[in-house]
């Protein structure tokens, strides 16, 4: 459904951007995938990307995550122009809701990552300024904290206690219903 | 195996981010997290953050419970059943006072004793602090605390831009009581002098079956004003409270109708009522008796009010006109401050 796309989309997914790693790999993407990144995407607009686009706040690891999820959501940002010109077509209708079910399962299974890895996608995500990996990352965090003891936050997260003693008494003793 | 490496440190900004998402069904899952460590205290703590996390749920602030002022009971603190909250203030204190307003984080708290007695409660705190006696005329001969009506608020209220109420219930704050024994008159308390005001007395009553009595707390002046028209005092339920941009408000259950009016300045400066909303709430409703559906609560500003039939209390969002079930409940006389 994706090939649905104009002229002018086919030329933009043609167009071949190279990402570096911090750890100096270097990686393969179109510029559809490359600019779901608000970075990435004003540096092509400077006319900077010739030679590659260093990135050297990112490891290849996670950078390959990255792009994984930026591959999946440019061919759902792409699909979602081509079918809205039929939108009254109940066939595409059809198709959009099936592709949309699986990419919050795509969504599902990319934040099975452990808790340092989120971590770095929440990073990676910012310092890209991709607004939709941000949100899910950050989501998965704020879900996993709710339900939790702030002891508990901290062992998950191997979050450093330093409230003095006081500090945290004064706390607990003003909102003594949040933490019975 | 070796265990997993640190998480990176997150910067404010990020941990901003994570907080914000944490979902608001209960207070308590933000104020636990705001105490793992010192950068998230900060941020959950941060004026940023509050303002950012009041206009997020800013359309559907969830309600948590109410304060109740029961009959020939004390006063007590409803979770709604929709609510899966663990905040449960300590109402062990208030034996004794029953409810009179609340409002920008403050319960004002009245004890029917032989001098009348006001305090002010914080229920996040539980803290509660007794106010002097005002020197009124009435006691408990004259029903007291039932021959007031008061409101407690922000001392930053009014000013332009003063204050957006998000932190300030630490802060000073003004109540202003108006007695109807033996004449009607204003008393204002300010925190910060704790001290009452000398009485400011109202004009001469006009001879019309309901007005409206504005005080003017700038000019410290009393002022009527007409209801939006005369509704009769038997067969609908009135509410006052602040619509957008702090206007004063008026909900009216007539009906099985309800009704919202906004008092507007017209182009010469004079206030006027505007029929901001008709809607009919009936079939909306289960079958019941039009004459116990009454309007009893309101989040100010959000047109959130809380509409009840004889034995239920809902939820209605004049905006979405979306009408939700929050309790059972037979026994309240009086409901204020959806929390």
């Amino acid at each position: 459904m994706a090939s649905a796309g104009s002229g002018d989309e086919k030329a933009a997914a043609a167009a071949m951007i190279t990402l570096i790693s911090s750890d100096n790999e270097k990686f393969e993407v179109t510029e559809a995938t490359a600019t779901l990144s608000q970075t990435i995407r004003h540096m092509i607009e400077d006319g900077c990307t010739d030679g590659g686009v260093p990135l050297p706040n990112v490891t290849s690891k996670i950078l390959a995550r990255v792009i994984e999820y930026c591959k999946k959501h440019a061919t759902a940002a792409a699909g979602e122009e081509g079918s809205s010109s039929s939108f009254s077509d109940a066939a595409f209708l059809e198709v959009d809701r099936a592709f949309l079910e699986e990419l919050e399962e795509f969504d599902d299974a990319f934040l099975e990552v452990d808790r340092a890895t989120l971590f770095d996608l929440i990073l990676a995500a910012n310092y890209l300024d991709i607004k939709g990996l941000l949100n899910l990352t950050c989501q998965k965090v704020a879900d996993s904290v709710k339900g939790k003891t702030p002891e508990q936050i901290r062992e998950m997260y191997n979050i450093v206690n330093d409230l003095t003693p006081e500090e945290e008494a004064e706390i607990r003793r003003e909102t003594q219903w949040a933490f019975e | 195996m070796a265990p997993p490496p640190p998480p990176p440190p997150l910067a404010d900004e990020l941990v901003e981010e994570i907080l914000l998402r944490i979902p608001p069904n209960d207070p308590a899952h933000l104020l636990r997290a705001a105490l793992v460590c010192k950068d998230w205290c900060r941020v959950a703590s941060g004026p940023v953050f509050r303002r950012r996390l009041r206009d997020l749920h800013r359309g559907a602030p969830p309600i948590l419970g109410f304060i109740q002022r029961r009959v020939g009971a004390s006063t007590c603190f409803s979770r709604t059943s929709s609510s899966s909250s663990s905040f449960r203030p300590r109402t062990a204190g208030l034996r004794g006072w029953f409810v009179l307003d609340s409002r920008h984080g403050r319960v004002l708290l009245a004890a029917s004793r032989s001098l009348p007695s006001l305090a002010v409660w914080d229920p996040i705190t539980g803290g509660q602090l007794q106010l002097p006696n005002p020197l009124l005329a009435c006691h408990w001969q004259h029903n007291w605390p039932f021959c007031v009506s008061a409101a407690v608020l922000c001392a930053a209220s009014g000013l332009n831009g003063g204050c957006d109420h998000l932190d300030c219930r630490r802060g000073p704050f003004v109540v202003v009581l108006l007695s109807t024994v033996p004449e009607v008159t204003v008393h204002v308390y300010s925190s910060e002098d704790d001290a009452w005001s000398k009485p400011t007395y109202a004009p001469m009553i006009p001879n019309v079956r309901i007005k409206i009595l504005e005080y003017d707390l700038g000019a410290r002046e009393i002022n009527w004003i007409n209801l939006p028209r005369d509704y009769p005092l038997r067969g609908c339920s009135l509410l006052f409270t602040t619509t957008g941009y702090g206007r004063l408000g008026v909900a009216i259950v007539e009906s099985l109708r309800f009704l919202l009016w906004s008092r507007e300045a017209g182009p010469d400066q004079h206030s006027g009522w505007e029929q901001r909303r008709v809607i009919e709430i009936g079939a909306m409703l289960p079958a019941c008796n039009a004459r116990f559906v009454s309007v009893v609560g309101s989040v100010p500003d959000l047109d959130v009010f809380l509409v009840r039939t004889y034995d239920e209390i809902y939820r209605f969002d004049v905006k979405s006109e979306q009408m939700k079930k929050v309790c059972n409940d037979r026994v309240a006389s009086k409901i204020l401050s959806p929390t």
